[in-house]
């Protein structure tokens, strides 16, 4: 089995006077889950848009496996998935009978469809309700069958636009659930966003885009990485509140630490240069400090700095 | 990918079009009432060819004053042989009034539709072997009515001098002293008319055909673009148009979906058509669906080009309802096209569904075979292979942005 790749090759999308995407290079493959960043009107969707045929590139070409999207739909498409915008369901049916129509035009075989469709509604834990009208469902249930939807064919690429958008925060979080368990075997998945600790917490890559012009696409460390001044950060967490002269002092002089910052009294920002070795250090330093630190863990707003920084770079 | 599966794609996705309609109530019910009202209304606004004008309101004004010098009044006579006729068909509600600006300003005031004014002269004209005139006066603000009026009383009138004219020859002629020969003298010609099948259709059978030719077809033309906008804009068209889907099973398996609705409603006004207004079907059952078929053939194209255009449902229903309105009038659904200006006769003559509901008419009316409306069938043949040659990658076009 190959590896599944997408492929943007200097591709362009104009709307009459507006340039949504503009001269895009981005080459993906192999299994793994890419974050799609960027603003609102950055040109994600429009980006998956063409990868899915639903707009044609106004130059340029989106290669899926190697094969031109646009003129050679049907084997570009095979062994894609793909939720774009807000997917909906047709409300009159119930999620099996929508289901086996979406996997007959995959191309499922008969005698495996209700098979095929029971395993992709109990991997969105969607069960009990197969046989229910979806017009009742709530958003989250929704989207939920729709990612069943896309999991019938067992997709070797999955494009998904915004998939978290508009949902609760518990439908967000089981969202990202899934979105992580359907990880692996042999699969890639790319999944435009703009919430940074979504991506931070589900994929292995991030693509940023602004303005319809791609900025990064590296691996989620390394970005953080080069756009946070080579530096990386920590937050710890503590049980007891913390004498701020001991963190002014004592944790700001620890070897390796760049800077240290106390967020409320229980709660630390340690940036520090260096690798995970200078991370173990710092943590077992912090422990022999008997400070009480009950949690310590690599900030999730590192993304967000870079996504900042680079964001602002292009205004 | 062959044909198998671009069939049986479509046929899945009508299916579950077919779902859908049927599991939607309201739906369903409008589906039925919209045809029945149709009918209903077409059918008992319109008079039928056999029922005439009941209880107009009418004034009569006598201003006859020429009759001293004679023995008989003809006007007297006149009123007497109206009133004894009208009896009969009470088509008048007969008032009386007083002069010709009376009646005027009945008229104006609305409460009679026409008058009849005998004038001073009349029995002195008709004494002296002279034509005795009636003035029959109209309320031209209502055409239709007064028209009725005209031709009724005009009727009325020319009975009743064939029954005078009969009396003269009789009392001239011995030889004409019975009623047939005499007759036969005043007026000899006799007129019978026969149609080329039994009974007589009413303006019903004229327009029953038409509205069915209209609803299937109609049912691609509007429903096809309205169907797709709509999933457009819900959002399910593109959970179909990312997956290696042939465009064509998504537009074939619409266009099923909406010819089965459309046979579905011309079939209810078929049975509402038979049962309600008692329309005889002359010609064979099955070639009436079959041409209802292909006219829904004949407008498939039309029905793409409009759906590859139109960006959501609003968009759809203003397009079909610009479309729907001149092919509604001009198609000879309501109205024959020998009625209508020359210039619009050729308008119609491009129109498809003149032709659908042309030949539906000719076989459900005068009970017409196939080789009775081979032109019918070639137009309309020739009309949906070049829409839907055309249509086909307009389509494909406007799919992908």
């Amino acid at each position: 089995m190959t590896n599944p790749s997408i492929e943007a090759i200097h591709l362009s999308k104009r709307f009459g006077a507006f340039t949504a995407v503009s001269d895009l290079n981005l080459k993906i493959d192999g299994s793994k889950c890419v974050g799609f960043l960027g603003p609102n009107g950055a040109g994600k969707t429009t980006t998956l848009k063409v990868f899915t045929d639903l707009i044609r590139p106004s130059s340029g070409e989106a290669l899926i496996n190697g094969a031109n999207v646009h003129t050679h739909k049907k084997e570009a498409l095979a062994s894609v998935a793909a939720l774009i915008e807000t997917p909906e369901i047709y409300p009159s049916l119930t999620p099996r009978e929508a289901l086996m129509m979406i996997a007959e035009i995959r191309g499922v075989p008969t005698a495996e469809r209700n098979k095929r469709i029971e395993e992709a509604v109990s991997e969105v834990h969607m069960e009990e309700w197969l046989d229910k009208r979806v017009g009742k469902f709530s958003k989250g249930m929704k989207q939920r069958i729709c990612i069943a939807s896309a999991l019938l064919s067992d997709p070797s690429i999955l494009l998904l636009d915004e998939p978290s958008n508009g949902l609760d925060p518990r439908g967000m979080s089981e969202v990202r659930d899934i979105v992580k368990s359907l990880k692996g075997k042999n699969r890639l998945i790319f999944m435009s966003s703009h919430i940074l600790s979504e991506v931070s917490e589900v994929c292995d890559e991030v693509a940023m885009i602004d303005h319809g012009k791609l900025i990064v696409y590296d691996t989620i460390s390394n970005v953080t990485a080069k756009f946070s001044g080579g530096e990386n950060m920590v937050e710890v967490e503590l049980q007891r509140p913390i004498d701020a002269l001991l963190v002014t002092k004592n944790i700001a002089n620890l070897p390796g630490v760049a800077a240290a910052e106390q967020k409320g009294d229980r709660n630390l920002k340690i940036r520090f240069g260096g690798g995970l070795d200078v991370q173990e250090r710092i943590l077992s330093d912090l422990v022999r400090m008997n400070i009480g630190v009950i949690s310590y863990k690599p900030a999730s707003s590192e993304l967000e700095d870079a996504y900042l920084k680079l964001i602002k770079n292009t205004v | 990918m062959g044909a198998k599966t671009l069939l049986s794609h479509s046929l899945r996705i009508a299916w579950k079009d077919l779902t859908e309609l049927f599991r939607n109530r309201l739906g369903l019910v409008l589906l039925v009432l919209m045809p029945l009202f149709m009918m209903v209304m077409v059918g008992f606004i319109y008079p039928s060819g056999n029922s005439s004008p009941t209880n107009l309101p009418v004034a009569l004004v006598n201003e006859d004053t020429s009759y001293g010098v004679f023995s008989t009044s003809a006007s007297q006579t006149f009123i007497t042989i109206l009133q004894q006729i009208n009896g009969k068909t009470s088509m008048m509600a007969l008032t009386n009034a007083s002069s010709a600006n009376d009646i005027k300003s009945m008229v104006q005031k609305g409460d009679i539709e026409g008058g009849i004014i005998i004038p001073s002269n009349f029995t002195q004209s008709i004494s002296t072997g002279q034509q005795g005139t009636l003035i029959i006066v109209t309320d031209q603000s209502n055409p239709q009515v007064s028209a009725t009026i005209q031709a009724a009383l005009s009727a009325v009138f020319d009975q009743m001098g064939t029954m005078l004219a009969q009396q003269n020859v009789q009392r001239l002629n011995s030889t004409a002293a019975n009623a047939s020969n005499s007759l036969a003298i005043v007026k000899p010609y006799s007129v019978q008319t026969v149609g080329v099948v039994p009974g007589t259709p009413s303006y019903f059978d004229f327009i029953a055909p038409g509205i069915m030719a209209m609803t299937v077809m109609m049912s691609v033309m509007t429903g096809l673009p309205v169907a797709i906008s709509q999933e457009k804009e819900i959002g399910t068209l593109d959970g179909m148009m990312v997956a290696p889907i042939n465009r064509l099973s998504i537009i074939l398996g619409k266009t099923l979906g909406q010819t089965a609705r459309g046979l579905l409603q011309g079939t209810i006004i078929l049975v509402l058509a038979a049962v309600l207004f008692h329309v005889a079907i002359q010609g064979s059952i099955l070639l009436v669906f079959g041409l209802l078929l292909l006219g829904v053939f004949s407008f498939v194209g039309l029905g793409i080009v409009i759906t590859s255009f139109a960006k959501d449902q609003e968009t759809a229903q203003m397009m079909m309802m610009t479309l729907m309105f001149p092919m509604m009038f001009l198609s000879g659904v309501f109205f024959p096209i020998q009625q209508m200006p020359w210039y619009m006769q050729d308008i119609s003559k491009v129109l498809p569904l003149t032709y659908a509901s042309q030949a539906l008419r000719k076989v459900m009316v005068l009970g017409a075979g196939i080789p009775d409306i081979t032109t019918e069938l070639t137009i309309m043949i020739v009309f949906g292979v070049i829409m839907t040659a055309i249509a086909v990658p307009v389509f494909r076009r406007m799919m992908t942005r």
